[in-house]
């Protein structure tokens, strides 16, 4: 039995929406959706299982159908859906009365559903997260109780985990999972492709990237259960978003011009792709003549964030030295002796704006 | 502070070159390109190193003046210093900023360490080096712009104690950071973001309302039921119908309207066959043909004898009271023979009333009979009256009843479904009118979503905002602290260097034009004035001549700022008169010549030139001067 295993859809997202490329990042959350359909339809998919969040919020009739539609072209994948935290159960949540087509079911009871399939031989467990929370250990070990009579199944546990990531819960979750109980448990809500336990308990990540906070690869995970003796054959991730976010952090020194700085940028990101989204950071000192001036990148890459913590290369105590009787000595020599020459203070910025501004405007009569 | 001499091993051009410097005026004459400016750049490398860092798009200082032949690059210098004679030796092949330090004692080089060595150049910074002492081409070639540079430096050394440097500009310069950065700053997020964050909570907990629940599943499903209740009971009302059309067709082809005309039906059957059978009964009766008969001979009898005896009697003289001899008694004749006939009457009477009423009897059969016959022939098609046809009637009858009550019992039932079916259809009407409802309050519900949605994504896009806000106000904070900071410092430069500055200047003005200006003033707001014996002049309607030698006195009582600490540094002119006139070159040579011979101590100057002219004023002054060819 070949299944999909999708998570954190997060249609409706509209990331970077200040962006030039906002709505081509807004549309690519269903375009990388699209992807998954072809996806299921390429390998002959039987299940497909979305474990929370297809939407990243409370969803409307609108989007309902629309997602409704693009599964109903499967009509061969069975398409079981959860929800999540973005997309929780509500008392006023349209899905409630939604007629899905007949190969979709989208979780409703307030514990859990069991979706029997015999023609897959396999029965679904699935929770989806409700107002007001649900207990989760509390309902897995009822599942278990539940699963023990389904002898001879191939049986699946999923849900939403809105405590991903954190560890010790992971670790106590995996053991209340248990090693016999489920053929795979297919959990939602970390932002990257992670196995608690290798082939067996997994979250495929965010399907496309959110953020800075979603770095990495996306996509979903492939798997391929014997139906024979309900064990995992084969499970991999597939790549399918198009977008990555990328952090580039590059430290100069003061031999770094500015235009080589954004050269060697312009690089790196021609090299890891147009398509991909970037946040520029660059540290270090630099000639205080050599502003790095990225924002022209902007223009040609996407780039969500740039920040240049880089310094002036001013060497306060050779310029101390260089003017003992003028403004910049005494301003230098204030600051010094106030002991505000903390990195980072506001004294010390202060004074990098100040002899930035005395330097910069400095009549520059010896040169001719 | 005085040069001696020095010694070029490999500098640019230069390869073992040495030159020695007189006391007092030194005119270092050289064509263009003989390499005046890599003298003068030697000079400041022996006195301060070589600078490595590029200058724009230039190579650096260091990589400029790497020797065109030889190995070696760098040489020596020597200079008279307070401290005595120095040496300084330098190996740029070792670095930009390679230094020897020697002190010369009885022709001994003795090295220098520690706090002698770190005093080097005698207190002399390069950057005064560069602005004060070194003296190069006015940049002004207008009277104009010479006033105005004069103007500058004279408020630049007032506000920040350098000629070059520059308060107005500098915080001009920090005013315009701080303006592109008020542009980028949103004023309107923090407010933006807070009335979105509002209308959020508010939606939320719109949203949460009862009101907004999903009940549509509800009716939903109820209003399945009531469709499938409805059509199950339609089918029934059609039924009933179809069961009561055909109980009243068949009850009225029988002639039955109700249960009361099937009483009536009965009533007139059994009461005909009771009749019937009564009839038939007494018709039967043998009895009553005997009686009649007996009577009838009775009367007969009686009638004739009673007739006789009324003969006898009337026939008899005794008449009424004729005996007659009978049964041993006898009996008067008449009275018997009335008592007779009135017997045989009242016998024939008899008779006569038995028979009528037989034939009545008779009558009321037959009438009993057709009657029921009919009523049997109509109901069992035969009209033979008899006990089972009677008893198939009853049956049949007794049937008619039961389809009577069937029927009323549908219609009953009829009028309850169509009664629930009403109903039923206002309640399914008022369930879909729900549903509708509840679908409109959805629509208003998923246009609240939707807006909920977009808010939230437009609050993240100003948290943003906010957190982007934030960093470029601490980025404004540290800029309007620099200021603060620059305008107190350059209040203090004003309150004691400036105030120097401007006597001093004042001073050498008198000197130099010959008392023709006796002081400068410089107002608060930076207004400087020329003091011409009593009236006030702005530096715009000095001539230019004169111009260039205030402005001489201005930068040489900056160099006396230098100065304070009793020390007399070099001049050196680097081609500063080049553009000049004849007549503006004289008075400038004047000044200098002020300045060598001012104080106690003569002053080392040093001028670099392309012209002639300089050799030739001062050999017709009779200066006392050195000239070095280069």
């Amino acid at each position: 039995m070949r299944f999909i295993h999708a998570g954190d859809i997060n249609i409706g997202a509209k990331p970077d929406s200040d962006k030039r490329w906002g709505k081509e990042r807004a549309e690519e959350f269903k375009d990388t959706l699209k992807k998954v359909v072809d996806k299921a339809k390429e390998i002959d998919c039987d299940l497909l299982l979305i474990s929370g969040n297809l939407f990243c919020h409370q969803p409307v009739t609108k989007e309902l159908y629309d997602i409704n539609l693009l599964f109903s072209t499967i009509p061969a994948t069975r398409v079981i859906i959860t929800a999540g935290s973005s997309d929780r159960l509500r008392k006023n949540s349209s899905v409630l009365d939604f007629k899905w087509s007949s190969n979709v079911s989208f979780v409703l009871s307030e514990s859990y559903d069991r979706i029997n399939i015999p023609s897959l031989h396999t029965v679904v467990y699935a929770i989806s997260l409700r107002e007001g929370g649900s207990d989760i250990s509390e309902l897995v070990k009822e599942i278990k109780a539940e699963a023990k009579k389904d002898s001879g199944y191939t049986d699946i546990l999923m849900f939403f985990n809105e405590r991903h990531g954190d560890e010790a819960y992971e670790r106590e979750l995996t053991e209340l999972i248990g090693a016999q109980s489920f053929s795979y448990t297919a959990l939602g809500g970390a932002e990257s492709f992670r196995e608690l336990e290798r082939g067996r308990i997994a979250y495929p990540g965010f399907l496309t990237a959110m953020d800075m906070h979603t770095t990495g690869e996306h996509g979903v995970i492939v798997g391929d259960i014997s139906s024979a003796t309900g064990k995992m054959i084969g499970l991999e991730f597939v790549k399918l978003a198009d977008t990555c976010y990328i952090p580039i952090s590059v430290e100069i020194n003061e031999r770094v011009k500015a235009a080589e700085l954004r050269e060697r940028l312009e690089a790196e990101m021609d090299k890891r792709g147009r398509n991909n989204i970037y946040k520029l950071r660059v540290t270090g000192k630099r000639v205080p003549e050599e502003e790095p001036e990225l924002e022209a990148l902007r223009d040609r890459f996407k780039i969500v964030e740039i920040s240049d913590e880089t310094e002036p290369q001013y060497d306060f105590s050779k310029l101390f030295s260089e003017h003992p009787d003028d403004i910049i000595g005494f301003y230098i020599s204030s600051v010094m002796k106030n002991g505000d020459e903390e990195k980072g203070s506001l004294e010390r910025r202060a004074m990098h704006y100040a002899v930035d501004a005395l330097l910069a405007t400095e009549r520059k009569r010896s040169q001719s | 502070m005085k040069l001696k001499s020095l010694y070029i091993d490999g500098f640019g051009k230069f390869h073992n070159k040495s030159i020695e410097f007189g006391d007092g005026i030194n005119l270092i004459y050289g064509k263009n390109e003989a390499g005046k400016s890599t003298l003068h750049t030697f000079i400041k490398a022996m006195l301060f190193g070589l600078s490595e860092s590029p200058k724009g798009r230039e190579s650096s200082e260091y990589e400029k003046y790497e020797p065109w032949t030889g190995e070696t690059y760098g040489g020596s210098m020597e200079l008279y210093t307070s401290d005595g004679l120095l040496r300084i030796e330098r190996d740029f092949k070792k670095g930009p900023r390679d230094l020897k330090l020697f002190t010369i004692r009885e022709g001994q080089k003795i090295p220098m360490q520690g706090a002698e060595a770190a005093n080097f150049p005698e207190g002399l910074t390069e950057n005064a080096y560069k602005n004060t002492i070194s003296i190069g081409q006015l940049k002004a070639r207008t009277e104009k712009g010479m006033a105005r540079e004069f103007k500058d430096t004279v408020k630049n050394l007032n506000t920040t104690g350098s000629s070059e440097l520059s308060y107005d500009r500098a915080i001009e310069y920090l005013e315009k950071k701080e303006k592109a950065i008020d542009e980028s700053i949103d004023e309107d997020a923090a407010i933006n973001y807070s009335r979105r964050m509002g209308r959020i909570r508010n939606l939320e907990r719109e949203l949460s309302e009862p009101k907004y629940e999903n009940r549509i599943p509800v009716y939903t499903e109820l209003r399945d039921k009531m469709k499938d209740r409805l059509s199950e009971l339609t089918k029934r009302r059609e039924e009933l119908v179809l069961k009561t059309e055909r109980a009243e067709d068949i009850l009225k082809q029988n002639g039955f309207t109700d249960e009361a005309s099937i009483d009536e039906c009965e009533k007139k059957a059994e009461g005909a066959f009771s009749e019937y059978r009564a009839c038939e009964r007494a018709l039967k009766k043998k009895a009553a043909k005997a009686a009649a008969f007996i009577f009838a001979v009775i009367g007969i009898a009686s009638c004739t004898l009673g007739a006789y005896l009324m003969f006898l009697s009337l026939t008899s003289p005794e008449g009424f009271y004729t005996p007659v001899y009978a049964v041993g008694r006898s009996f008067p004749a008449g009275i018997n023979g009335i008592i007779f006939c009135a017997a045989g009457l009242l016998s024939l009477i008899i008779f006569l009333m038995i028979f009528m009423g037989r034939r009545k009897r008779r009558r009321r059969y037959d009438l009993a009979a057709s009657s029921l016959a009919k009523i049997l022939a109509a109901h069992t098609g035969n009209g033979d009256i008899n006990e089972e046809a009677m008893s198939s009637l009853r049956e049949r009858l007794q049937e008619f009843r039961k389809l009577i009550k069937a029927l009323r019992e549908s219609e009953e039932e009829l009028s309850s479904v169509k009664d629930e079916l009403i109903k039923l259809h206002e309640n399914h009407d008022s369930c879909l009118e729900i549903i509708g409802k509840e679908e409109k309050v959805r629509a208003e519900l998923e246009d609240k979503l939707t807006e909920l949605n977009n808010l939230k994504c437009e609050a993240e896009e100003l948290k943003r905002t906010i957190d982007k806000n934030n960093t470029l106000r601490e980025n404004r904070d540290a800029i309007e602290l620099a200021k603060e900071n620059l305008g107190a410092l350059s209040q203090r430069i004003r309150n004691s260097v400036g105030i120097y500055l401007n006597r001093e200047a004042g001073k050498l003005i008198k000197s130099i034009t010959g008392g023709a200006y006796d002081s400068m003033d410089v107002s608060d707001d930076m207004d400087i004035f020329l003091n011409a014996g009593g009236r006030m002049i702005t530096p715009e309607r000095v001539s230019a001549g004169t111009m260039d030698q205030i402005y001489l006195a201005l930068r040489l009582s900056a160099v006396r700022l230098l100065e304070r600490q009793g020390r007399t540094y070099p001049l050196i002119f680097d081609d500063s008169f080049a553009l000049y006139d004849d007549e503006r070159l004289e008075l400038s040579l004047k000044a200098v010549r002020d300045m060598e011979k001012e104080g106690e101590k003569r002053r080392q100057i040093i001028i670099f030139t392309c012209h002639r002219r300089e050799e030739s004023i001062l050999k017709r002054e009779e200066a006392d001067f050195k000239i070095i060819n280069m």
